[in-house]
């Protein structure tokens, strides 16, 4: 094996400058005082949950978590997401609390890549999770502060598009009886294969009405009367439930004045299995990944044994920090140079400085130095504390 | 990823013919001058339309990443790429097949049977699908030497006509998936470029 070079780090995995790190910081300060303001209070949980709860019940497929074995052999994670921990938080140290409860983080999660070695395993999430309420205010809620948030973070043109998992989930038992065909139909549907689903859907649904309604899902993506549409098409009372519960969230996503950032797709399908109601996912114009998802899943916290209800989304901080505008305000740098004579005076006068001063303050001690072989401060304000004859100030 | 400026990722090769055909069918525009170009990308800013001109293997990528929003490539390279993206129309050009084949009444004297392939993920995953263990080997091109040259007992390939095979002594044994050109497009360019996309599939759609 060839010997690692000194500077190699695990693969996946980045350092973030300070220039980057200055405008994370930025951006998650911003949001939390967001989430803050509409009453989100920031948590943390362990980077290292055991697998069988945590890893388990945040449905992400084994091979894609980091796994690891504590002292006594149990199989830990790294945690995945952020929306399990919290999920078991909230089923345990705070069942007793008063619901709603609403809590928020910013934090990172780990996935293992196998596809490609460039892909990140560490990625920085920002979100929210509304705890205790199944009500379609809850929905329009999220979806407003997710709005609020990327205008916030100035992405420039996004988009959440709004599907509902009781939809499809009602249109494909009207047609389809068997389970195990409909969770195909879904799979092509979440592999983003309309052809596939297609040719399955002409394959297995023999009524002729059954395969034009199943196929004609596919074109209800758009505005607000992709929702009629959608209810033309089907019989079945929990995909016409689910209809009503959109046309309810957009109404209130007038109050909220975001309606004009939410569109909808009706066969949205995300990944993680654990959705059961309304789902949505957010793009900008200037990334071709998407940059936030979410959704209700109120059975994720009957894993935990609480049958309570969740809603939540995350903002992907990684995609968001290459596209937001939004830049730290540059600060000021002062530098006060001394030698070993002025020493004291000028140690005094930068720790006074720091207490007074928003800027940064740098020391540098020069002795013998002569002041003209310093290194150009062209955007720093030099102050000079030397002996006679060496004082730059004059 | 500007605004209303689609950028389409085309195949170099036979399937871009096959699929300037369609285009023109459909009425979709084409650039004039593509015989004589040696051009990468080719820009009709008139139609606020951009082609990009690619290697198969590279469509999917490229796509992915949103540098262009839809693209025309070949289902074998959408299984073998396994990137993340909508494949929206089956375009029905360059029909062929994904097959095993090997030299007739061969068996293998290896404990593990060996198999070329340019697909190597596609032949992986088939085989363990089949509960088979066999050990895949990365070919780049002429794949039909491997069993004959004693590299490999089979091959995993694209077989359209099967001459290749039969004028090196193989036939084709197992079909893997039937392979047709489709439409792929990239998740974000699905959504924000909605119409512009919606457009080119339904005057594609009924020329197919």
């Amino acid at each position: 094996m060839d010997k690692r070079k000194a500077f190699e780090k695990p693969i996946g995995f980045r350092d973030l400058l300070p220039a980057v790190t200055a405008k994370k910081r930025f951006i998650e300060n911003k949001l939390q005082d967001l989430f803050h303001q509409w009453g989100y209070l920031e948590m943390k949980t362990p980077t290292l949950e055991y697998d069988e709860t945590v890893g388990a019940a945040s449905k992400i497929p084994g091979a894609k978590m980091f796994k690891l074995l504590d002292r006594s052999g149990n199989p830990l994670v790294l945690r995945p997401d952020m929306t399990s921990p919290i999920a078991r938080v909230v089923s345990s140290i705070l069942k007793d609390q008063e619901m709603p409860i609403r809590l928020s983080y910013h934090s990172n999660v780990f996935r293992a890549q196998e596809n490609e070695a460039g892909r990140i395993a560490e990625f920085f999430q920002s979100g929210i999770e509304l705890i205790g309420e199944g009500t379609p205010d809850a929905d329009a809620e999220i979806l407003a502060l997710a709005v609020e948030a990327l205008k916030l973070l100035r992405v420039g043109s996004f988009r959440l598009v709004v599907g509902h998992t009781g939809y499809l989930n009602g249109i494909l038992e009207e047609w389809v009886e068997d389970q195990a065909i409909r969770d195909i139909l879904k799979t092509y549907l979440s592999d983003k294969n309309m052809v596939g689903y297609r040719d399955k859907v002409k394959e297995v649904v023999s009524s002729e009405k059954g395969v034009k309604a199943l196929l004609s899902i596919l074109e209800l993506q758009g505005d607000i009367t992709k929702l009629e549409e959608g209810l033309e098409q089907t019989e079945s009372t929990s995909a016409r439930n689910s209809i009503d519960d959109l046309k309810k969230i957009w109404r209130l996503l007038k109050l909220y004045n975001a309606q004009e950032n939410v569109t909808f797709d009706l066969t949205l399908v995300p990944h993680l299995e654990y959705y059961t109601g309304m789902v949505f996912e957010g793009t900008a114009e200037n990334t071709g990944f998407p940059i936030c998802g979410g959704g209700r899943y109120d059975t994720l916290l009957k894993t935990f044994n609480n049958p309570q209800q969740e809603i939540g989304f995350a903002l992907k901080i990684n995609r968001i920090l290459d596209i937001s505008q939004l830049t730290p305000l540059t600060e000021k740098i002062i530098k006060v140079v001394y030698d070993l004579e002025r020493q004291e005076e000028a140690l005094a006068y930068a720790i006074q400085l720091r207490k007074q001063s928003a800027a940064r303050i740098e020391t540098l001690r020069i002795d013998d130095k002569s002041p003209s072989d310093l290194p150009s401060d062209e955007d720093k304000e030099v102050i000079w504390f030397v002996r006679e004859g060496q004082n730059k100030n004059e | 990823m500007n605004n209303n400026n689609l950028t389409i990722a085309m195949p170099k090769g036979r399937i871009m013919e096959e699929a300037i055909e369609i285009w023109i069918k459909a009425g979709l525009p084409v650039p004039e001058d593509l015989d004589e170009t040696r051009k990468l990308i080719i820009n009709m800013k008139h139609v606020q339309t951009r082609w990009i001109l690619a290697k198969p293997m590279d469509v999917p990528t490229y796509v992915e990443y949103g540098v262009a929003d839809i693209g025309i490539v070949g289902k074998d390279v959408i299984m073998e790429s396994e990137r993340d993206v909508y494949e929206l129309l089956d375009l029905k050009i360059s029909p062929c097949r994904l097959s095993v084949a090997g030299i007739p009444g061969a068996s293998s004297k290896d404990s593990v049977p060996k198999i070329a392939s340019k697909y190597p993920k596609i032949a992986e995953k088939y085989y363990r699908e089949q509960g088979k263990q066999v050990e895949v080997i990365q070919l780049h091109g002429s794949v039909e030497l491997g069993p004959i040259i004693g590299l490999a007992d089979g091959i995993v390939d694209i077989v359209s006509t099967g001459r290749t095979l039969k004028e090196n002594g193989l036939i084709e044994l197992e079909t893997i998936a039937p392979i047709t050109t489709r439409l792929i497009a990239n998740q974000v360019s699905y959504r924000m470029k909605q119409d512009r996309i919606k457009e080119i599939i339904d005057r594609l759609s009924p020329v197919l």
